[in-house]
């Protein structure tokens, strides 16, 4: 299966996506993906979550799992058997640890081709971002704004049939 | 009479192990021991990693070993090797390979192999309160400012009831003051300052040629200077050279020194099996971390080298829902009479202990957790200083190091990189508190009392005799408590007007008067303002009756008038403010970012968490003047502090009304 995050970058199927956007842009494309997720997912970050809150509608769909070091991630990755991994990045986990962030991108690559898609989304690039670089299949940096598309307005039927009710 | 057993002063790291320093009947002795550095290894699949496993065969001494952690058995080696080694395997495995006691301190394994601590004396009970110790110390002072100049000044060493002056020029005082203690050689010296003007200290012997006799082997260890968050507010710890065989405490810089004397730093390391140069430099939660450190070295317990056993399962709502904190209820501002203020002793560690909570608990309850088995001597041992310090002052320093380390042992336990902790158990313990003082508000409720106030592990309550109160609220949580009493008790309001959690004072009955949050409390207060509350909170001590409070208000607006009215004559020292500045820079131009500007150009760098002493110029245009060049005063700032300071305390006269500028005399 394949989900289209925003025009022009799609998340495939045993692939390792990192995808860059701002929170708002993020949040939708996240909302999207959520709502169409039929296998288990899990929402991976640090202590400290920027989009977690706002995806309460989805709550019930995802567990989620933080991490308090990198080694922890590595930990989570180990044990993880979802079939959608969303991996919110936080640059803090990564503090004077210059190595890890290889050994977590190879561990996400090797995630996406044994066990589950893997998205690691970011805000803004920053230095750990780009060490996990090479490691991802697909990279997308989305810097436009999303024009939300149209609905054609429906007329509603109107369901109150008689007056009864006004009285 | 009884022959004393050697007292272990200190120990030190040497080449291929420890010195261990004694002393008996005044005499020292310095013993050396070769201490084997090792580490042990598990790997999750043993055939993926056979080569170097054989690699490091050829290489090292590697005997297979059972590893026994906090969470059960696996098996593994033992390397004979170092740090770097230990980081080679990490790197070579991709971090698959767990590794423990890695960077354990040599001190710490070889007190736990050989069960002699620093602080105690041989072959005597370590977790106990000990009182007799050396506590014969050299006092070292230097006139100097260490931040500001690279010349002690004059330094004056007293010794014995005797003053030794050392001035001149620096070569000089040097010569004079490294003389001087090398021939008097104290085994303890308090040097308020020192660990600012131990490199400095360490850098002009080396060049001049003298003997720095500071350290009996002549070696100082560098500990850095770091700025870190803790407990919600930046701190910073002042970089020392630590001299070794002798302990020397910056009696200024140090917590624990000023929390617990040399009694307390003596007894953290005897529970440590650190120096007490550390214990007097390390933070509580440091210390508690060390403490677990060793208990698990007495264990046979393994102590992991990273963190990497990570929170379970969550679902979004458990999340929010499962971690709120301590529990607050939100107190009414007023005045209240005749109350009963109720406090949990060490009330977490207490939850700990009887909860059973610890990370390997949480998957299997039944068994017996680390953490409760390690903390429950240490709540043991609180619960006797506090009783003995009572009768016996000389137990107050054992009793507050004790105290600081049970307090952060909580928050330890949250801490991302606590050898022990897991976020789920400090959750746990928050979920049980709060359970227990709603449990407590719902008994005080049952028995006709009013609870006006209640914040983590205390509650204040009125309507309600003390004893019964106490009998009652011990029955229900099995935890122990203590009281106070009250004539009267005054919460300020915040400044939405609700009741304010932590600005509060009262009358004791003993006619004391107990303050939190409020000016004459606050260290960033200058000592002018926090020296006119004091007078004042003097006058309502006076009065034992709610009744009766108004009739001490024309003395107090007296004070008031003087204060006000003098501050323009008032000697500039009194208006020094100090305070901790939090960042590097400001975003916006404000009173601390002039405190940095104004220090930088005198050429001193304020580190985060660095406290600086200024007075307020002109507040509009944000100028200072640094502690050390005071020319005039904002008098208005100060006056909006005396305000504010008097606000509160004749917020007492104005009951549950909000103070206002028009009740000023």
């Amino acid at each position: 299966m394949s989900v289209s995050i925003t025009p022009g970058f799609t998340l495939s199927e045993g692939t390792f996506s990192l995808f860059i956007a701002s929170g708002d842009h993020l949040h939708r494309a996240l909302s999207g993906i959520l709502r169409r997720q039929r296998g288990r997912t899990l929402y991976v970050c640090g202590n400290y979550p920027v989009l977690l809150t706002r995806f309460q509608e989805y709550a019930a769909s995802f567990e989620v799992r933080r991490a308090l070091t990198a080694y922890q991630v590595l930990t989570i990755l180990d044990e993880a058997h979802h079939s959608l991994l969303l991996f919110e990045h936080d640059p803090t986990l990564y503090d004077d640890i210059t190595d890890l962030p290889c050994i977590i991108g190879q561990k996400c690559r090797e995630y996406a081709a044994t066990t589950g898609t893997v998205l690691l989304f970011a805000s803004q690039p920053d230095r750990p971002l780009n060490l996990f670089e090479p490691y991802a299949h697909r990279v997308g940096v989305y810097q436009g704004e999303i024009i939300p598309r149209v609905k054609p307005v429906k007329k509603r039927e109107a369901r109150q049939k008689t007056l009864e009710g006004l009285w | 009479m009884v022959k004393q057993k050697p007292f272990v002063l200190d120990i030190s790291r040497s080449r291929d192990g420890v010195f261990l320093w004694t002393t008996e009947n005044g005499r020292l002795t310095r013993e050396s021991h070769a201490v084997p550095t090792s580490f042990l290894a598990s790997f999750p699949d043993e055939h993926q990693h056979y080569q170097l496993i054989e690699g490091l065969e050829s290489s090292y001494e590697v005997t297979p070993c059972t590893i026994r952690t906090i969470y059960g058995e696996e098996t593994g080696y033992r390397i004979y090797a170092d740090r770097d080694v230990a980081e080679k395997i990490e790197m070579q495995t991709r971090h698959q390979a767990r590794l423990y006691n890695v960077d354990v301190r040599t001190e710490q394994r070889f007190c736990a192999t050989a069960c002699v601590v620093p602080g105690g004396r041989k072959g005597e009970r370590r977790v106990g309160a000990e009182l007799k110790v050396p506590l014969e110390a050299m006092e070292v002072t230097c006139t100097g400012d260490p931040y500001r100049t690279e010349e002690p000044g004059k330094v004056l060493l007293r010794w014995h009831g005797k003053t030794t002056r050392c001035d001149g020029p620096v070569r000089q005082v040097l010569d004079e003051m490294m003389d001087s203690i090398g021939y008097m050689d104290p085994d303890i010296i308090l040097f308020p300052g020192y660990d600012a003007w131990s490199d400095l200290f360490c850098r002009l012997t080396k060049t001049s040629g003298i003997p720095n006799t500071l350290s009996r082997t002549g070696h100082f260890p560098s500990l850095q200077s770091r700025s870190y968050f803790s407990y919600g507010r930046m701190e910073h710890r002042t970089g020392a050279r630590i001299p070794e065989g002798r302990i020397i405490i910056d009696t200024r810089q140090s917590f624990m020194y000023r929390h617990g004397d040399l009694r307390g730093i003596f007894l953290a390391s005897r529970l440590t099996g650190l120096s007490p140069n550390l214990t007097s430099r390390l933070t509580p939660g440091t210390l508690v971390s060390g403490y677990e450190v060793y208990e698990a070295l007495l264990r046979g317990i393994a102590v992991p080298f990273r963190k990497s056993d990570a929170e379970a399962y969550r679902s979004l709502p458990d999340m929010r829902l499962l971690y709120r904190g301590g529990y607050m209820h939100k107190p009414v501002p007023g005045i209240y009479a005749d109350v009963t203020q109720i406090d949990f002793t060490s009330f977490y560690p207490s939850i700990i202990v009887t909860y059973n909570l610890s990370p390997e608990t949480l998957a299997d309850p039944e068994q017996e957790g680390f953490l409760p088995a390690v903390l429950q001597p240490l709540l043991d041992l609180r619960q006797e200083t506090k009783q003995r310090k009572k009768q016996d002052p000389r137990y107050s320093g054992m009793d507050g190091i004790l105290k600081w380390m049970l307090v952060t042992c909580f928050g330890y336990t949250g801490y991302k990189n606590a050898r022990f902790g897991r976020i789920e158990v400090h959750e746990q313990i928050t979920r049980n508190a709060t359970a227990i003082l709603k449990n407590c508000i719902a008994t005080v409720e049952e028995n006709k009392g009013k609870v006006i106030h209640a914040i983590i592990d205390c509650l204040f309550v009125t309507g309600m005799d003390d004893t019964r109160l106490q009998a009652a609220l011990e029955t229900i949580t099995g935890f122990h408590t203590e009281s106070e009493l009250y004539d009267w008790v005054v919460i300020l309001p915040q400044a939405d007007g609700s009741g304010s959690y932590g600005s509060y004072y009262g009358r004791l009955t003993s006619g004391e008067i107990k303050m939190r949050g409020i000016a004459a409390r606050r260290t960033d207060m200058p000592s002018y303002v926090r020296r006119m509350q004091q007078e004042m909170l003097d006058c309502l001590a006076t009065v034992p009756g709610i009744d009766d409070i108004s009739s001490v208000k024309p003395g107090i607006d007296d004070l008031y008038r003087r204060y006000f009215d003098d501050i323009l004559d008032a000697d500039l020292s009194d208006l020094v403010i100090t305070r901790r500045i939090g960042r590097e820079r400001y975003a916006k131009r404000c009173i601390a970012q002039a405190v940095l500007d104004r220090y930088r150009q005198d050429g001193i760098t304020i580190r985060p968490g660095m406290n600086a002493s200024y007075l307020v110029r002109d507040e509009k245009h944000h100028e200072i003047d640094p502690s050390w060049d005071l020319t005039t005063i904002d008098a208005a700032y100060y006056r909006r502090l005396i305000d504010r300071a008097y606000g509160e305390v004749t917020y007492a006269f104005a009951g549950n009304k909000q103070y206002t500028a028009s009740q000023h005399p």
